[in-house]
Formats: C-alpha cells, structure tokens, sequence
C-alpha cells in the first residue's frame, strides 16, 4: 500500500510550444498541464485530436524537451537512462525496423537493455505468444499487418518487464478480439501493480480499465479524477431483474411509485457490440471446420 | 553492448538493403579488366589489375559510404523509428556511435574483401610467375655537385626557350639542381646501408631524373652514366645509361645495378651520375636515388594500401555523419561530397598559394619595370603606394589557401596507388601517421555530431542549442 503512494508520474505547469528552424512559435501543444500519476494506477488521458496526448507522453519520455515546466518520472527526469530502462513505451504508430522480423526485433529492443541472451530468448517467446503472433515469428515487419504491427509494437514495448507503461492508442488498428486481449493485458498489468498511462479514442475502453482519466482540451486540461467519481450519476438509480412477464413490470413500476419516486424506463439490457464480436469470433475460432453462415440457423437452408 | 547491438542493426540493414549488389557489380568489373585485358607483361598487368582495383574501391567505397551514412539517422528520426530507441536506455551518443560503427563495418569489410580477391585474381592469372616483391626505399643522405670549369663550347644564345624557363624556376626550388655544362657530375653518399638485406645480382635502388633540352637539335638517344664507387677502396663499377626522348623534358626512371660488393663493411657506398651528352642537361634532387632495402610480399604491401583508402573512407564516414545529426541526408551527401572533394585540393591550393605569391612578384617587378622604363625620375611615391594595396589582398588570399590547407587533411595522402604499382613498400611509420590523422579528424567530427544530436530534441525545435540559435535572433530581431 505504501507503494501506491509514491508518485509514478508528475508534471507540474508544462508547456509545450512547438516551433520553426529559426525558432518563431508554431504550436501551443501545452499550457500549464500538471499531472500527477500514482503508482499502480491505469490512467487515461483523453483528448481529440491534436490536443497535445502523444505531446506529453513523448515530454514524459524525454523525447521532447518542454518548453517550460517541470516533469518527473519514477522520480526521477525523463532524460535519466535510469527512468528509461523501467519504462515501456508503445508509440502512436508503429515505429520499428521493417526488416527484422518479429524474433529478432524483441532481441533487439532487450540488448538495448542489457538483457542477458537467455533471459532475452526466453521472454521474447513469451510476448510473441502473448500478443498473438506466433504464427509470424519469423515474418519481417515489412508483411505485418497495421493490427499485427501494433502486437509487435506492444511486445517491444514490455520486454524489460516495464514499471510504467506508456500507451499512445494501443487498440487502434487491432480487431475487437486484440482490443479485448488488450484490455485484459492492462487488466493484468494492473494485477501486477505496474502503472500505466494509456491514451485512447475509444472512451468504452478506457472506461472500463482505467481507474483515474485526466481530458485535455487544445493543451488545457480540463478535468481529471477518478473514474467511479466523474462518470457516477449521482441522482438516478438502477435496479436489474431477471426477465419478467410485463404485468409484473407494471406492478413493479406502480410500487415505486407509489413510494413516490419517478421511474425513468423499464427495458431488455443490451450486450455490447463488442461482446457479441467477440463471442461470435471466438467461438468461430474454436469450431473451425464449420463456417460463419452455421451461427444462424434459419438463414441455413 | 548496447552500441554493439545498434552496430549490428545498421549492418543488417545495409545487407538488407542490398548495398553489396553495387558493390558486387565492382567486383565483376574489375574481374572482367583483369581478365579480358590484352595480355601485357605480368608485371604490368599487376600493376593494372592493383590500380584499378585501389581506385574503384576508394571510387565505389566513397559513393557507398556517404550514401549510407547520410540518410541513415535523418531517415529514423524523420520516420521516428529513433524514437522507440531512444526511449529505451540508450544515451545520444551510443546511437550515433552504433551507427558510425555500423557503417564503418560495411565499408571495412568492402575493402577486405576487394583486397582478398584481388590478391585472389592476380594468383589467379599468374600463379607460376613470381609476384615482384615490394622493397622499402631509402634516399641518400647527402648530394654533392662539385663545379668543373670547361671552356665554352656551346652559344648560349641558341639555348632552347624551355631550358630557359626551366632555368628561371630552378631559382624557386632549392631542392632541384641541374648538371650542366660547368657541373656534370653529381655524387650521391648513403651510409648505414646493411649489405644483407641488399639484393644480389639483381636492381638494388631506383634512379629517377629529368633531362632538360638545352639546344635546338633532333638528338632521340641521350647518353648517360651512372657511376658505383667503393668509399674506402675507390673501387668503380660502371652503368651505361641511354635514354630515349622524343620531347623537351624527359622523366626518366632507371633500376640501379649495382654489384653488392661496392658497398663497403659500414655500410656506405657512393653513386655518381655524370652528363655526357651535351644537347641535355639533366635536373637531380637529392632525393632522386633511392636504395632498396626489406622486402616485402606484394600482397601484403598492397593491403597497407588498402588500408589507407579505408582510413580516409572512415574519415568520409564521420564526416557525412557529423553533417547527418543535424542536416537532412540530401544535405548531408553534399557535405560529404563536398569533403571528399576539399580533402583531394589540398596539394592544389597549396600550389595555388604559391603560384599567387610568386606570381605576385613577378606581377610587381614587371610593374616596376614598366614604370621605370615610362617615366623615369618620376616620383615612386605614388607608383609604390599603389602596388602595395594590390599587394595585401593577393597574400591574404595565398594566407587563406595555406591556412585551409593546413586545417584539412590530405586526402591524396591516403591514396597509395602509385607506391604500391612502383613496387615500394609502404612504410610503417605513414600508416600510422595517417592512422593519426583518421582518428583526430572522426574524433571531432564525432564529438560534435554527438554533441548537436544531444543537445536538441527528436522534433529538432528545442534544447540548448536551439537556445542558442533563438537567443541570436531575438537579439538581432530586438535591435
Ligand atoms: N513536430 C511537431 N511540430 C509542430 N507541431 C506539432 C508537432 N507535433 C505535434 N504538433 C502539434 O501539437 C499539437 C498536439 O499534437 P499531439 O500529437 O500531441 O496531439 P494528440 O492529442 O496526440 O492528437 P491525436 O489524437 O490526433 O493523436 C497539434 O496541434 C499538433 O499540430
Ligand atoms: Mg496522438
């Protein structure tokens, strides 16, 4: 518990102006942004486009230098190779060397970190099989798909058994299944008290991983706070039945208000598109031979 | 570990990228001069099949090598694959070193393998004969030009115009001298000679000479002799010499055959070069015998050569990468063009500062002489003044070209062609020196290239150096 109180990621009054050659302003990426990022927290920060997310991961990495403000990571400047061998870091698009291939690029990535040969080998393995590429291990980056490169992408990016993971759009480009197996991955991260920054576009996904969310806004942080606590409706309740006759629905209905409270809608929950996705594909997965027509018996005549 | 790996990686990606296509398109063409050549005599087509292959190494490497390194960093920071290897533990200066490292791998292993084949080819084509062994030179130690008075019998007035000329620069090269009528003797004394390792029964040195027409005649054979004498016993042996001209002024290039008795116990021995002819005067520099001493395999001695021409590709290298951590690679190309162009014009401006200070003054004594022949007893006063401004802005331009050509490395110092086809063994001590040279120059390119890639960030608008470069213009902009 007390590791929950350290501070995995703090920034205080940063700005970020982008700018020309001869040094004449271009962008206002940033503005006084102060953020603070417990260890062990998944963390999103959300934004549309352009307002500055990839912009702070890449000041966070010591990519980008801040153009005033200040910024610590593990505690220490984002410069430091220290801070740099304990962070993950999957980029906005896929940056790697397109003719390695899948193996060679995780060895790669874990000599920079002095991993042992071994050890590199071992966990190498291990990733490839986690983000689903084993039957590309030795495919060069150049034929991967946008969505397999992105699963080269996230592996890289936890070769060194990361403390802080920084993910800029992790899902985009990836099917629903990856995108699951991607927020279980987090889910698991989260398991193993690492700390992760994520950015994402798709607010179903972040809401259902993150546990704190910070939205920017043109550079200008808007809110921040836990997630439970900004997306709570704090005056509407919600009660679920198993399914019932609508008779029965009426007279429940009359009973709440009778006890003078207003029911808002009575009706069927539904799944979510992404649950039917995946429930449809993997069970397609898991009985191979037959094909996608036999999911729906009447139109198979 | 780290560099090492990102050494590795640019390598990969040179082979991946298929470089050693253009490079083994080198190696075919010079297979195919070495082959199809018409059959000369083995000894020259050796000299063909190294020089070819020196200079297409040196030519093609060149190419490669700045190629390569220009565009590698600007491409991974501009496609941002820099960024994933810069989030990882690696510092500035381990990238760029990797890459460097990386790149000077390719080129060395380039050279290798075009020194390894052509050593290959060469057996192949002659693998009964013997390959002549490369000999280390030394010069004399000192050369004597005794005056004889003869009485005259030559006009001087019929005197061809380019012996004239010739006469009048001598006067700018001490280390020339000209047998002449009046001196048609030169001696040559070298001590410290080790009969060992003097070959027998055959050439024991080199003579090099120029012969100088001195008189408007058609003579086509120029006799001369060379002269052996023992120091101690005076013992003489001498060597017939008759050169064939068909111009003015002739070099000319002769073995010495010398029997190995006249050199005495300690090592000395005399040689003495006398003018017979009179129609030729013959230009000698103390340098101008050399006596073969270790011998060395052909091989091996062009390896040394190799060797040079990879030391300035390595310079190339860090230069082009120096220009690399800043400039875009098309800029970067240029630079490293441009080096290579600069680094072969030393000797030219060296010669061209020469030319612009002696050129001046015979600028000025052909102006004097104008004056005073015009208005003789005018005032000089004026005319003096005038020349002087005249004078100041040509030294300072043969000042520039001598200083630039101090700061730059020779390049054509690197280029050991012409030793190597002579047979001459190249020393040691100018490997090392040009060893020296490479890692000064690389060090501070490298220094500074490192030093520009740390000190900005991956979008190149921010860091100390920007600082710098912001804080010039606000403060130009503010005045
Ligand atoms: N290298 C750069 N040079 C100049 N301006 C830049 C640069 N990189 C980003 N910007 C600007 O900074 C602002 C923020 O960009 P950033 O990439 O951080 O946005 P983002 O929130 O990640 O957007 P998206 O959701 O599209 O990924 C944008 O206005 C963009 O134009
Ligand atoms: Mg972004």
């Amino acid at each position: 518990m007390k590791n929950s109180d350290k501070l995995a990621i703090r920034t205080q009054n940063l700005q970020k102006k982008y700018r020309d050659f001869w040094g004449r302003d271009k962008v206002q990426a940033l503005q006084n942004l102060s953020i603070e990022v417990r260890s062990g927290e998944i963390f999103g920060l959300l934004g549309p486009n352009g307002s500055g997310k990839t912009t702070t991961i890449k000041i966070l990495l010591g990519l980008v230098f801040p153009t005033s403000g200040q910024v610590h990571v593990l505690g220490q400047s984002p410069r430091s190779v220290q801070a740099k061998a304990r962070i993950g870091y999957l980029p906005e698009e896929s940056y790697l060397y397109r003719f390695l291939n899948a193996e060679e690029t995780l060895d790669f990535y874990g000599r920079l970190f002095r991993i042992p040969r071994r050890e590199r080998r071992r966990r190498a393995a291990e990733l490839i099989d986690m983000v689903g590429l084993a039957h590309a291990r030795k495919q060069p980056l150049r034929e991967f798909s946008k969505g397999m490169s992105r699963r080269i992408g996230l592996a890289q990016a936890l070769i060194n058994d990361p403390e802080l993971i920084l993910l800029d759009e992790p899902t985009s480009g990836m099917d629903p299944v990856g995108t699951r197996e991607v927020k279980d991955l987090i889910l698991r991260l989260r398991d193993q008290n690492k700390t992760v920054l994520l950015c994402s576009h798709l607010l179903a996904d972040v809401e259902e991983v993150c546990n704190e969310i910070a939205i920017l806004k043109t550079g200008i942080l808007e809110v921040s706070g836990p997630v439970d606590e900004l997306l709570a409706v704090r005056d509407e309740i919600e009660i679920r039945l198993r399914r019932t006759e609508n008779q029965t629905n009426e007279s429940v209905r009359q009973a709440i208000e009778s006890t003078g409270h207003e029911v808002l809608e009575i009706k069927h929950p539904r799944v979510s598109l992404e649950e039917l996705f995946v429930s449809i594909v993997e069970k397609n997965t898991s009985e191979k031979s037959e094909p996608i027509s036999s999911e729906n018996p009447e139109s198979k005549s | 570990m780290k560099i090492l790996a990102l050494a590795q990686l640019t390598v990969l990606d040179a082979v991946r990228k298929k470089i050693f296509i253009v490079f083994l398109l080198l190696l075919a063409s010079l297979a195919s001069s070495a082959f199809f050549l018409p059959v000369v005599q083995a000894s020259d087509r050796i000299k063909l099949v190294d020089s070819i292959s020196l200079g297409w190494t040196t030519f093609f490497g060149m190419l490669i090598a700045i190629f390569l390194s220009a565009f590698g960093i600007p491409e991974e920071v501009g496609d941002r694959r820099a960024f994933t290897i810069l989030t990882k533990p690696v510092r500035s200066h381990e990238f760029v070193l990797g890459k460097w490292i990386g790149y000077i791998t390719v080129i060395g292993g380039i050279v290798l393998v075009t020194w390894l084949s052509t050593i290959l080819s060469i057996w192949l084509l002659h693998p009964h004969d013997s390959i002549p062994k490369a000999r280390q030179m030394v010069g004399a130690q000192s050369m004597d030009i005794p005056s004889l008075s003869l009485p005259d019998e030559e006009d001087s007035s019929d005197q061809a115009p380019q012996a004239q000329s010739i006469r009048q620069t001598l006067g700018k090269r001490p280390d020339l001298h000209l047998l002449d009528r009046n001196h048609p003797t030169a001696f040559w004394s070298f001590d410290n000679l080790d009969p060992s390792t003097i070959p027998e029964g055959e050439s024991i040195g080199r003579l090099k000479i120029a012969l100088l027409k001195t008189l408007r005649t058609h003579v086509e054979v120029v006799r001369t002799r060379l002269r052996y004498i023992h120091p101690t016993s005076g013992r003489q042996s001498t060597q017939e010499l008759e050169f064939h001209t068909f111009g003015g002024q002739h070099q000319q290039e002769i073995e010495l055959l010398c029997p190995r008795r006249f050199i005495s116990n300690d090592g000395r021995l005399t040689v003495a070069l006398d003018r017979l002819d009179p129609h030729f005067d013959l230009l000698v520099q103390t340098k101008s015998i050399g006596i073969y001493l270790s011998a060395e395999s052909h091989a091996w001695n062009l390896g040394k050569a190799f060797l040079g021409s990879f030391l300035m590709l390595v310079l190339i290298i860090s230069l082009t990468v120096f220009a690399s951590t800043t400039l875009s690679g098309p800029v970067s190309v240029l630079v490293g063009l441009t080096g290579f162009i600069i680094g072969h014009c030393v000797t030219l401006m060296q010669t061209l500062a020469r030319q612009v200070r002696h050129g001046e003054m015979t600028l000025e004594r052909a102006f004097r002489q104008l004056l005073e022949k015009a208005d003789q007893g005018h005032d000089h006063a004026h005319s003096s003044s005038g020349h002087e401004g005249h004078d100041h802005g040509t030294n300072y331009l043969a000042d520039l070209l001598d200083g630039i050509a101090t700061w730059i490395p020779d390049f054509t110092r690197f280029r050991l062609t012409d030793t190597v086809t002579n047979g001459v063994s190249i020393p040691a001590e100018l490997l090392w020196q040009l060893t020296g040279t490479c890692v000064a120059y690389s060090a501070a390119a490298l220094l500074l290239g490192i030093f520009f890639f740390a000190w900005s960030d991956v979008e190149r608008t921010e860091g100390p150096w920007w600082h710098i470069i912001r804080f010039l213009r606000t403060r130009r902009s503010s005045r």
